[in-house]
């Protein structure tokens, strides 16, 4: 008795182990061997388009000594940080402003930061072009008040919209997550902090920013993510002195057919995404729970 | 309940020593920061729109009249309309399979003990996690190497590795807060695991499947940079706007952009209202249960 109950078990067990079958066969053909691949060719070279399939770390070396490289990524991190930044910094404030100042109109606040998201990201970057552009909104508007004679051409192409533009893209998932650490923040403990004598900005220190500071940090890697590997922003409204990594990378895919060291480089860009999550993630545990 | 907190919350700011005026003068400030939050959101966006209606080649005010005559032209533009043809069979597509197997997925997740099942996810998760650029590029050589030729199957296939964790994400959630034992029920009346998907389970997480086909179809049909790894000469509608905002101009690019813009946002209420619906109907099932 004891026996066949056991082996009946045993076959749920294995008519289980097989159900999970498609995911192991989908996760080797469609993840695992493209990412393999693209380790393995990032290890061959291109001579003149032609592949050349001999191991070396050539591509690696070329990426981090060439010059232009070196700056393309030193910019990136720079952008990216700094936007992912500013959007938790625009987003946190305003996701607290929600939960505290707001009660009947809660849910329109969110529901209307997170619309954005549904349109596509391709047109909310393209917007900023008819922001910043030589003839664009500011520019029309600022010369027919008279303030300027001539537009401003700093604004479009440049390291800086592509900062204002991630910025813009970022606000929404920002928002996200650090309104749903806010929301959950119980009223009792800014209470009892506030009748233990604390100052606003004692609490906020001692009570809300440790219990919420998750909350930021995903919506902040979740910026990062999007701006580190990011092509289309600095493609539509970079110009040359505001590519980023992710431009770098197509053009070895397109223009110079060098898929090696886009491959090294898509390594690099996944390498450097990884570091600062984890980094991120470390430094951000929450000290204690809200549930 | 939210009152009597907000009652709360003025004694005890009361009792701090803050002057009336101050406060309302700090509170005149978060209001305008507040708003100014939103205007930075959709300024951008009601641009497009306006220029969108604006009688003139280039884009820039002053306003010089009001026409329709770029809308227009988007009916004549024979490229325009064979991308938005292209792109809607990629995204039925997409939205099709990853449907089918997103579900698969999380139902065979949810199923199973052990660490395996954990393992699998966090993998098929992966595509829908890395850069564009990064997926495009390792799909591209993978497709090369298998000597298959770019075009509608290896968009079709690219879009699916980073749909499909979408759908059993979206699944697995609403399958975790399912009782399990109503398929445990299922199963001692003789039902087999088929029967008891299709009469149990699946009726209690279809709003979670529509809602999971719908962004799908978002994320597929406004996706660029994979698809341009992937696509042979024909072009999908983002494709086309992507060349068109880029280089050449006309303004009925405005015009298309914001027609996707509104049929987006009109597609997203009639659906957060009527998956509202369902659940709220779900959640009286329960209760009845």
């Amino acid at each position: 008795m004891a026996k066949s109950v056991s082996l009946s078990s045993k076959r749920i067990s294995f008519s289980k182990r097989l159900s999970l079958a498609p995911l192991l066969f989908w996760s080797i053909l469609l993840v695992l061997t493209p990412n393999a691949l693209m380790v393995v060719y990032s290890l061959w070279k291109s001579e003149d388009g032609v592949l050349k399939r001999v191991m070396s770390i050539d591509n690696y070396i070329e990426a981090f000594t060439n010059p232009v490289a070196i700056s393309v990524l030193t910019r990136t991190i720079i952008v990216a940080l700094g936007a992912s930044t500013l959007a938790t910094l625009i987003a946190y404030p305003t996701a607290w402003f929600v939960v505290r100042r707001l009660s009947k109109r809660r849910l329109l606040a969110v529901l209307l930061v997170i619309v954005p998201l549904w349109i596509s990201f391709l047109i909310r970057v393209y917007s900023w072009k008819l922001v910043l552009g030589e003839r664009g909104f500011i520019n029309s508007t600022l010369l027919s008040l008279g303030l300027i004679d001539k537009p401003l051409t700093f604004m479009l192409y440049s390291s800086f919209a592509v900062f204002l533009t991630l910025t813009y893209v970022a606000i929404p998932f920002c928002f996200v997550s650090s309104y749903s650490a806010l929301e959950r923040l119980p009223n009792s403990l800014l209470e009892a902090s506030a009748d233990s004598g604390a100052t606003p900005f004692q609490t906020f220190r001692t009570v809300i920013w440790p219990l919420t500071r998750q909350g930021a940090a995903i919506g902040f890697s979740l910026a990062l993510l999007l701006s580190c590997g990011d092509y289309l922003t600095p493609a539509m409204v970079g110009g040359l002195n505001g590519t980023m990594f992710g431009s770098l990378v197509i053009t070895q895919f397109g223009l110079t057919n060098n898929w090696p060291l886009g491959a090294a480089m898509s390594v690099i860009l996944l390498l450097i995404t990884a570091m600062f999550l984890a980094v991120l993630a470390r430094i951000t545990r929450t000290e204690g729970t809200l549930d | 309940m939210i009152k009597d907190n907000s009652e709360i919350n003025t004694l005890t700011e009361r009792k701090r020593f803050i002057g009336a005026p101050l406060r309302r003068l700090t509170g005149f400030f978060s209001w305008t920061a507040f708003s100014g939050v939103y205007i930075f959101l959709y300024a951008p966006l009601l641009i497009i729109a306006i220029f969108s209606l604006n009688d003139s080649l280039v884009q820039s005010l002053p306003w010089s009249g009001f026409t329709t005559k770029w809308y227009e032209a988007i009916a004549e533009d024979g490229q325009l309309r064979s991308s938005i043809t292209f792109g809607l069979t990629i995204s039925l597509l997409v939205v099709f399979f990853s449907s089918i197997i997103g579900t698969y997925f999380a139902v065979a997740i949810n199923s199973s003990t052990g660490r395996a099942p954990k393992i699998l996810l966090a993998t098929v998760v992966i595509p829908a996690i890395v850069p564009g650029v990064v997926l495009g590029l390792s799909l591209a050589i993978t497709f090369r190497m298998a000597g298959l030729e770019p075009g509608l199957l290896n968009i079709v296939i690219g879009h699916l590795t980073f749909t499909v964790p979408v759908v059993t994400l979206v699944v697995l959630n609403r399958l975790r807060t399912l009782d399990p034992s109503f398929t445990q029920a299922s199963m001692d009346l003789g039902a087999n695991r088929w029967r008891t998907f299709w009469y149990v389970t699946f009726p209690l997480v279809r709003t979670a499947i529509l809602a999971a086909a719908l962004l799908t179809a978002t994320l597929s049909f406004d996706e660029v940079v994979i698809t341009f790894f992937l696509a042979g000469t024909q072009q999908s509608l983002p494709l086309y706007i992507w060349a068109q905002t880029r280089f050449g101009f006309t303004p009925s690019i405005n015009a298309i952009v914001t027609l996707i813009g509104l049929i987006s946002v009109i597609l997203i209420v009639f659906a957060t209202r009527s998956i509202e619906k369902n659940l709220e109907s779900n959640k009286s099932a329960d209760k009845k249960l």
